[in-house]
């Protein structure tokens, strides 16, 4: 099996077992936490990091969007 | 990220073209290039971190002359520039870095994969993208400089350390939920139109502008300092290697070592000092009432009452058994059992006096605080100005060293001193502008959370702008989340970090010490079997710094990372290092010449004849995929002056020449 595969097969079972030993609402945080800190990855990017009033109505939009 | 090859056309020291084909990776991943001092390992470091990232390490001097000399002088229009081509995640790049002026480079980034790419719009940020910025240092380290390597959890070692953990960018994330906070705030305010909420948010706007521009001064000085202090400890160095100054300098360091301990311990003392006070003059101030109420104590606990100490058992035996220890009945009913209950009903019962006792200890521990608070705090305050003295006769004796160095008929003896002299100036100033500026930074911080608190409870408080309250709660709850799930995985990394560098400790020292890493400060104490502190200067405290750079860079790879979460995308770096072994104790050498193997995913080592002994070369040979040698070739005949060989595998290498065309360095492959 090609190690790569086999490593992010492991990490994902890894993520498995701990979203599933979390509450139902923790779970909704993390799975939002993630959310942002993706887009926060993008926004402030190498290359075109972007002002902060942008970063903050972008997060603010995405807040928006996250139902909890 | 690994290396394949780096070229030098004509840069400091390199005449001409110079080429390295680094290890492949495997088994035999390691790359040695041996050098004398001075012949330019340190320049061929330094090529290639310039090429990479565009800066240099703090200790290389002269960084504004990158052409060399003997080439400028052929042809005015000699090029000078550093190739590295490089493979990241299977594809293959060329970086050049090209000097296009003092102090001016030009970078071209080019893939390689299908033939010769189109070079990227954004080189630098691409790079950038591989090797995070402040990650460089640690990946690329100029080894000799090892000992000024800072454990001791300052602002920019913990700064530094959390973008290695890859926890800069949660930082980042927070910051900004703070503003969005402050943002939604601001309109919750103009909503409900409350002039008490209106002046809370307008101080906590007026801090948050001034905040950031006083935390990049804090850092930029921060940086200024440390490129101060490696000049002041180069300069040193220097003096150092000077046999009319060595003695001199060698007194300035061991006093500057004792001053630095007795600084520690004052402002340790007047930390307790200031503890103490805190803790005990309260005590003092309510003293003088302790005396009477002590007394009145006594006259209440008597008074009226069954006196203390009685038998409760007794008591109930009497009345149960209906007779007195006298003899006479005590019938139900009796008068006599009546007077007993009455004064059963105020008497001295044991929880009473278990009362009654505790206050009074506690009124002795008072009176024993007020009658020993002013010899203790004495006691301190001595101790204080003990340390004070001991400074001062320290300066005194520095003064003089500084003196008998300047009265010394040398005149590179005196350049060095005067500019070491400057450089100091030049720290200290910096040291106290940090220290004001960190001041202003922690009252501030201090200041906007009061203010937050505040905003809180007042908003509490007004019933309008439902709405808005709700997007600030949903903000507050995710960066609560955020941050208290940062907590843990940043306590999980340290922790993984802290048994990485005992497992190397364990391995390799031949004492039982240990490493503590402080989750708070990121301070890394080294700790003997009984637990106490033994410095980070003594030879285990070497081991202990190339022990932390090769866990920190393995954790920033892979092989630790899947255990901890919210961490940035993995760095996997080559860990290029210039004089790894000359600050270790020998015998220390070999063990970490080996770790330093087994950690790192590519390891390039520039290092002396001197430091490559028997220990080094038996923990190494079975590593090294390619070696190289960089031979010093001076112009002129050689005189008196010595060659200097080195023997590997039964090989006799020559690392220096004269009588050469034009001074230069040169790089062979052995």
């Amino acid at each position: 099996m090609d190690v790569k595969n086999l490593l992010k097969d492991i990490a994902d079972e890894v993520t498995a077992e701990k979203l599933g030993s979390m509450s139902q609402q923790d779970r909704i945080y993390h799975a939002a936490a993630q959310r942002l800190l993706m887009l926060e990855r993008d926004l402030l990017g190498p290359g075109a990091p972007k002002p902060t009033d942008v970063r903050v109505e972008r997060l603010l939009e995405a807040i928006e969007k996250e139902n909890f | 990220m690994f290396l394949q090859r780096v070229l030098l056309r004509n840069f400091r020291g390199f005449y001409g073209d110079q080429t390295i084909d680094f290890a492949p990776l495997g088994a035999n991943s390691v790359t040695v290039i041996h050098g004398e001092n001075g012949a330019g390992k340190t320049n061929l470091l330094n090529a290639i971190f310039w090429c990479l990232t565009g800066e240099f390490t703090p200790r290389l001097s002269n960084i504004e002359m990158l052409l060399n000399k003997a080439a400028r002088d052929e042809d005015k229009e000699a090029e000078c520039f550093v190739e590295v081509t490089f493979k990241h995640e299977d594809k293959q790049y060329l970086a050049r870095r090209t000097v296009t002026g003092r102090n001016l480079s030009s970078l071209e980034v080019i893939p390689l994969d299908d033939g010769v790419g189109k070079p990227f719009t954004s080189p630098q940020q691409f790079l950038e993208k591989i090797i995070p910025k402040g990650l460089s240092r640690w990946f690329f380290f100029d080894a000799e400089a090892i000992g000024e390597l800072e454990l001791s959890g300052s602002t920019q070692f913990r700064q530094e350390l959390r973008k290695v953990l890859g926890f800069e960018l949660v930082d980042r994330l927070l910051e900004d939920l703070d503003r969005c906070l402050s943002k939604k705030q601001s309109s919750l305010a103009k909503a409900v139109n409350s002039k008490e909420l209106d002046a809370i948010q307008e101080a906590r706007e007026k801090i948050e502008h001034v905040l950031p521009a006083q935390r990049d001064k804090a850092k930029a000085l921060e940086q200024q300092l440390a490129i101060a202090d490696a000049r002041v400890s180069k300069l040193e160095g220097e003096l150092r290697n000077l046999p009319k100054s060595k003695p001199l300098q060698d007194s300035r360091s061991r006093l500057e070592a004792r001053r630095k301990n007795c600084v520690t311990s004052k402002k340790e003392l007047q930390d307790r000092i200031a503890r103490y006070v805190g803790d005990s003059a309260p005590a003092v101030l309510i003293a003088s009432m302790a005396a009477p109420f002590q007394d009145q104590l006594h006259v209440k606990e008597n008074s009226g009452r069954l006196p203390a100490p009685f038998s409760e058992q007794l008591v109930e035996d009497i009345l149960r058994d209906a007779t007195c220890v006298c003899g006479r009945p005590v019938d139900h009913g009796s008068c006599e059992e009546a007077k007993i209950k009455g004064l059963m009903r105020s008497a001295s019962t044991t929880a009473f006096n278990q009362r009654v006792r505790a206050i009074q200890y506690l009124l002795k521990d008072i009176e024993a605080t007020r009658e020993t608070y002013g010899t203790s705090l004495a006691d301190l305050q001595r101790r204080v100005e003990t340390n004070d003295t001991d400074i001062a006769e320290i300066d005194d004796q520095l003064k003089d060293i500084k003196r008998q160095l300047e009265l010394i008929d040398e005149d590179s003896i005196q350049t060095l001193e005067r500019e070491r002299s400057a450089a100091a100036t030049e720290a200290r100033q910096l040291s106290q502008q940090l220290a004001v500026i960190n001041d202003q930074v922690t009252k501030n911080e201090a200041r906007l959370r009061d203010l937050k608190l505040q905003y809180e409870n007042t908003a509490k408080k007004l019933g309008h702008g439902d709405a808005v309250k709700k997007q600030i709660d949903k903000i507050k709850r995710l960066s609560d989340y955020i941050a208290g799930t940062l907590k843990k995985q940043e306590l999980r990394a340290l922790n993984l970090l802290q048994i990485e560098l005992n497992r190397i400790l364990t391995n390799y020292l031949t004492k039982h010490y240990s490493a503590r890493i402080n989750p708070r400060t990121y301070e890394v104490e080294l700790l003997d079997a009984q637990g106490r502190d033994v410095g980070r200067s003594t030879g285990e405290g070497q081991v202990l710094k190339f022990a932390f750079i090769t866990a920190v860079v393995a954790l920033a790879g892979r092989k630790t990372q899947e255990k901890i979460e919210f961490l940035a995308e993995p760095t996997v770096a080559p860990l290029v290092l210039d004089a790894p072994f000359s600050a270790l104790d020998p015998e220390y050498q070999g063990s970490v010449a080996e770790n330093l193997a087994n950690q790192s995913t590519q390891l390039v080592l520039l290092i002396s004849s001197a430091a490559w002994g028997d220990a080094v070369a038996a923990a190494l040979e079975h590593h090294v995929g390619k070696r190289y040698v960089i031979v010093s070739r001076q112009q002129g005949p050689r005189g008196n002056k010595p060659v200097k060989t080195m023997r590997i595998n039964d090989q006799v290498l020559t690392l220096n020449e004269y009588d050469a065309e034009r001074d230069e360095s040169v790089i062979l492959e052995f």
